[in-house]
């Protein structure tokens, strides 16, 4: 679907998918804020993340052997990003080595998952590692 | 002949009608010295089982240089000599436990990640297919094992005891051969820390902290090893993955909770802990089987799972008849 030639501009996706995460109150909180992220305490990171909220469209691409999943396109809330990775909120778990296609408003990120936590029953915090980037063009919107 | 360069086996490991594949040496009191039993190419013969089965206090010695060869021998005579029924149970179960050490140890030595997977997956197997005919009662099992702390130790003992709640709660073999083999290779993940002669799992030279995070990454660190291997499946990762995770959701890496958490993963979890109590540290002694278990009943419903706590506790708990 995504990868169609007549495919809907963002905010079309966005629609198709509507957000099934059951974010917690102590984390809607948390995404109004702005500014550096804190580490985690078991978390290596070599970028500084920021603070920012917003939609993202998920498309799963490839699964570590032994763990065969079914890949459904999601909607998902980016939660923080740096130069080199980002966290996003999801409603289910994923597990490392995972590699997801993330769709962006203005760029499209290949990225593998690094860690995964539960921040309450339908919502994992899931760290990403940024495999390749392509920044789309803001007049289209691709 | 002297013992030296000679080292002790278990006499009732002889089977009869098969080859041991080196010399054996018998201790004579009255000569204070070893005597020949038993050529490279001879058989094990009845009379010669027999004569050791009436004499349990002899003395059989083969050469240290041959202990690798002796160990190939067990693990390819277990299937027959588990179904020996002259044979106690007790030693039935040591053989067994000393068979994976024996291959485990064998594949660490390898260095190569794909061996110890292979080898994780033929001792889960050994245990599906095995098990039910050797027996196991779980205070022989916890009387007969090894109790150091060293990797390769940790992996069998935990095979074992997650092979004593899995039977308990009646899986399949499938299943059975599964955790058994998910809970041999659950620490994948710290192979860095573990070096071939028995080295801790807690290296006193490892900052505390460095070694914290190593304990924390470890779960991640071991399935990210394991999901590039052929052949293992989704219950083995998960086994390496959620083994610390918690029903209360305060485990490690994801922090999962109650049935959130894989069946076999909290099986692994009550085994891992078990074993973790009982063996010796550096810095503690190990804890006897009871006080274990009292720890573990009380750890139940919020660190540990409850049904796996409760068929340990029965395992250890009752004497099963052979």
């Amino acid at each position: 679907m995504l990868g169609a030639t007549n495919e809907p501009n963002f905010n079309e996706l966005v629609q198709l998918h509507p957000l099934t995460i059951a974010i917690p109150p102590q984390v809607q909180i948390e995404l109004r804020e702005r500014g550096p992220a804190p580490t985690c305490d078991d978390d290596v990171r070599v970028a500084t993340r920021f603070r920012c909220k917003g939609p993202a469209i998920l498309e799963w691409s490839k699964s570590p052997l032994g763990l065969p999943i079914q890949f459904p396109t999601t909607q998902v809330v980016v939660r923080n990003l740096s130069r080199t990775g980002f966290s996003l909120l999801a409603d289910r778990q994923w597990y490392p080595e995972q590699i997801a296609q993330i769709y962006l408003l203005t760029a499209i990120v290949t990225a593998k998952v690094v860690r995964a936590r539960r921040l309450g029953s339908r919502c994992y915090d899931i760290g990403f590692r940024i495999v390749s980037f392509r920044k789309l063009e803001p007049a289209t919107g691709e | 002949m002297t013992t030296s360069g000679l080292v002790t086996i278990h006499p009732l490991t002889l089977v009869p009608n098969y080859q041991v594949g080196t010399n054996v040496y018998l201790w004579n009191e009255k000569t204070n010295s070893t005597v020949k039993f038993l050529s490279s190419n001879q058989v094990v013969t009845e009379s010669m089982f027999s004569f050791l089965l009436s004499n349990p206090s002899q003395k059989v010695f083969i050469q240290d240089t041959s202990l690798s060869s002796y160990h190939d021998y067990l693990d390819e005579h277990l299937p027959t000599w588990l179904g020996e029924s002259r044979v106690p149970r007790v030693l039935k179960t040591a053989v067994f436990a000393e068979s994976l050490h024996g291959k485990l140890t064998k594949a660490l030595e390898l260095q190569s990640v794909q061996k110890l997977v292979e080898c994780g997956i033929q001792c889960g197997e050994r245990f599906a297919t095995l098990g039910p005919q050797a027996h196991f009662d779980g205070r022989e099992v916890h009387r007969t094992l090894r109790h150091d702390s060293s990797f390769v130790t940790h992996a069998v003992n935990t095979a074992f005891y997650a092979y004593l709640i899995a039977e308990k709660q009646g899986h399949v073999e499938e299943s059975v051969s599964d955790i058994c083999s998910g809970a041999m290779l659950h620490d994948i993940g710290k192979i860095e820390l573990a070096t071939i002669q028995g080295a801790s799992l807690t290296s006193s030279e490892q900052s505390q902290d460095r070694a914290q995070r190593r304990e924390k990454a470890h779960p991640t660190e071991g399935f990210k090893l394991l999901c590039q291997e052929p052949g293992v499946t989704q219950t083995q990762l998960m086994i390496c993955y959620q083994h610390h995770e918690r029903p209360d959701g305060h485990g490690f890496p994801v922090g999962l909770v109650r049935d959130e958490i894989e069946v076999a993963s909290r099986i692994c979890a009550v085994a891992n802990r078990f074993d973790g109590l009982t063996c010796q540290r550096e810095e503690r002694p190990g804890m006897t089987r009871l006080a274990a278990m009292r720890v573990l009943v009380l750890e139940k419903n919020t660190a540990l799972d409850q049904e796996a706590t409760k068929c340990l506790e029965q395992r250890m708990s009752q004497t099963s008849t052979n």
